[in-house]
């Protein structure tokens, strides 16, 4: 039996009795941003997220070179990432990159599919790494969440 | 087996069922109203079908509840990879790119205006460069960047006009550069332009506040003396204060840089300059004129989030402009007696440059200011072409270049069209105004101009602009004003 149809009838009865369930706490659709143990921050603003996904903050406090992993640019993934935390589309991150290349020799993130926890992995395997996953693809204890992106009620 | 459809159903009826129950709205068969004072007396029933229901739910959700546990228990004794697996790995990177622009251009330059003699009064296509970067990244702390910059000029250049006296005798001829060349193999003839270094530099930085260049650097100030890329800079021409390098666009030696933090989307960037300077025409990165380094400083503040972006900062430079040359004494039987450096002129300059820039929703605001003062030390010859546009006397040693004072602006305001339907694709019209007085002691090389074009970004290395230019000149000297028309392609590669 899905995680998915499992939460819908625990929030079904807890509705039901009357208890208050704020909306969305622990979706499935949330967006974790996701970062290598060895990272010494222990949260993250969105505007901070932003400024590391576009390179303009490339180290950690503590001196390690910031890894930024992100998802294939042709998922639903990358393209509500790219929406709701760099406030761009995919078209627009390519061309930042490319004008990136003149301003200051940057390139764009690596890409590494979600799929397989492939990416998830290579955030566990990587000192320094930080991407993003789907709350339903985490798992748990072996990468720190520092940031929650929730789910926009259709 | 029960199939998901049959459990959702019934989770659902449970809903109603239980909401229905709890809110009382009516009675339900079976069960007697309570009245007002009167303690409802429970009469003995057969149990219900609904009792029945109840209590199979109850029973199926404590297998849903144990299944839960056991799925969570699952995940955290199975932990997928081993904390052996940890890797600390860099991937050096090495990386070429670059950027050149084809711009279809036509200017209306006024009748028997001296204009004529420095720009093309016909429909012409036009290329200033080609820049090529390599782009090196050996360590994560250490990278290396050359900019080269491969342009069709000098060959065809005109260094000089041809001078006729009014009644149309030949005093001099025209100058032209024509550095051609025959292939003696194949008779081919072939026009070599030059290659220029914009940019070899090597920097190391181990945290994002503190960072240090070495080698040719593109000085860090302004928007688009950055940014310039032709892809990057809006218009199809950058402003006339980068053109005629009111500051130094490029520097020979060192800097120190860096990035500080405060809160999640503010930061100001630094950057300290020590170089060569410039010198007038000459170039110094080949050798310094003067003792003398050139000193810079910057800061730039920045407010960066994903719905507004604003940015302002400045950077002042101060540097002599000198120019040198060296001398031999020879003895009367013409052998070595000394040598040394003299000084032919030299001014202090201090440049200071400001810029402000804000997007906000589509909408882009940008300007920069440019002030320059240059003060005499020695005097430098004035040009025979600033003295005829002076209406001096053209006799060498006569006249000399003054101190002088300065200033260019401009104001920029574009708007990206929110467009969904042709995503990716960005069409942005803009309107720019750019006054420039270069130096006050040359008052016929100022300009004031209006523009205004639409570039569109079709993909991330293409960009197509059309822009119209309006020129207001000094009509005793240019006899009118102008109007330049452009269309342009920018790739970057």
């Amino acid at each position: 039996m899905k995680p998915m149809t499992i939460a819908l009838g625990l929030f079904a009865l807890l509705a039901a009795l009357g208890i208050a369930c704020p909306a969305a706490a622990d979706g499935p659709d949330d967006i974790l941003i996701v970062a290598n143990k060895s990272v010494q921050e222990n949260a993250l603003s969105l505007d901070e997220v932003r400024l590391i996904f576009l390179k303009k903050r490339r180290v950690w406090a503590s001196g390690q070179d910031i890894v930024v992993l992100h998802d294939q640019s042709t998922t639903a993934l990358r393209h509500r990432f790219g929406a709701e935390v760099l406030g761009m589309t995919v078209g627009d991150e390519m061309r930042y990159w490319r004008d990136e290349a003149v301003r200051s020799s940057l390139k764009a993130p690596k890409e590494i599919e979600t799929k397989g926890h492939e990416r998830l992995r290579a955030v566990f395997s990587k000192k320094g790494a930080i991407s993003y996953v789907l709350r339903r693809d985490y798992v748990k204890d072996v990468v720190k969440i520092l940031a929650v992106v929730g789910a926009k009620a259709p | 087996m029960r199939t998901k459809h049959s459990l959702r159903g019934v989770l659902a009826l449970t809903v109603m069922f239980m909401g229905r129950f709890a809110l009382g709205v009516e009675p339900l068969p079976g069960v007697p109203a309570a009245t007002a004072g009167q303690p409802v007396a429970a009469e003995p029933t057969e149990p219900s079908e609904a009792q029945d229901a109840t209590r199979s739910l109850e029973s199926r959700l404590a297998a849903v509840e144990a299944e839960l546990a056991a799925m969570k228990e699952q995940q955290v004794t199975e932990r997928p990879w081993e904390e052996e697996d940890l890797v600390e790995e860099f991937e050096p990177t090495l990386s070429v790119h670059g950027f050149f622009d084809l711009t279809f251009s036509y200017s209306d330059v006024p009748d028997n205006s001296p204009l004529l003699v420095y720009m093309m009064p016909y429909p012409t296509f036009l290329m200033s460069s080609v820049n090529v970067f390599v782009d090196a990244k050996p360590t994560k702390t250490f990278s290396t960047t050359v900019e080269i910059g491969f342009h069709f000029m000098p060959a065809g250049l005109y260094r000089e006009p041809a001078l006729y006296s009014s009644e149309g005798a030949r005093l001099k001829d025209a100058k032209r550069d024509d550095p051609w060349i025959r292939d003696s193999a194949t008779t081919a003839l072939s026009f070599p332009g030059t290659t220029r270094i914009v940019r070899a530099q090597a920097s190391y930085q181990p945290r994002d506040w503190f960072g240090i260049t070495a080698g040719k650097f593109v000085t860090p100030y302004g928007i688009w003396n950055v940014e310039h890329a032709p892809t990057v800079v809006l218009p199809a021409h950058v402003p006339y204060l980068q053109v005629r390098q009111m500051m130094p666009l490029e520097q020979l030696g060192l800097q120190a840089f860096g990035r500080v933090f405060f809160g999640s989307s503010t930061y100001l960037d630094y950057a300290v300059t020590l170089s060569n300077g410039r010198a007038n025409i000459v170039n110094t990165d080949i050798g310094d004129l003067d003792k003398n380094k050139a000193l810079g400083l910057g800061l730039g503040l920045s407010y960066d989030s994903a719905g507004l972006l604003l940015k302002a900062g400045g950077y002042l430079y101060y540097g002599k402009l000198s120019d040198s040359e060296p001398r031999v004494t020879v003895n009367e039987s013409g052998g070595f007696e000394s040598a040394k450096m003299v000084q032919l002129s030299s001014y202090h300059e201090l440049i200071a440059a400001f810029h402000v820039l804000t997007e906000y929703k589509g909408l882009r605001f940008q300007g920069e200011l440019l002030t320059t003062r240059g003060t005499v030390i020695k005097p430098q010859q004035a040009s025979v072409m600033d003295l005829a546009l002076a209406a001096q006397d053209p006799t060498p040693g006569r006249y000399y270049q003054a101190s002088w004072n300065g200033l260019g602006a401009y104001l920029l305001l574009a708007y990206t069209l929110p467009i969904a339907l042709i995503e990716p694709i960005r069409i942005i019209p803009y309107a720019v105004y750019e006054y420039n007085k270069t130096r006050d002691t040359q008052p016929y090389f100022n300009v004031q101009y209006v523009a205004g074009g639409l570039t569109v970004r079709p993909q991330a290395d293409l960009a197509l602009k059309l822009e119209y230019v309006r020129f207001f000149l000094d009509k005793e000297i240019y006899k009118g004003d102008m109007s330049m028309y452009a269309a342009q392609i920018a790739v970057s590669f």
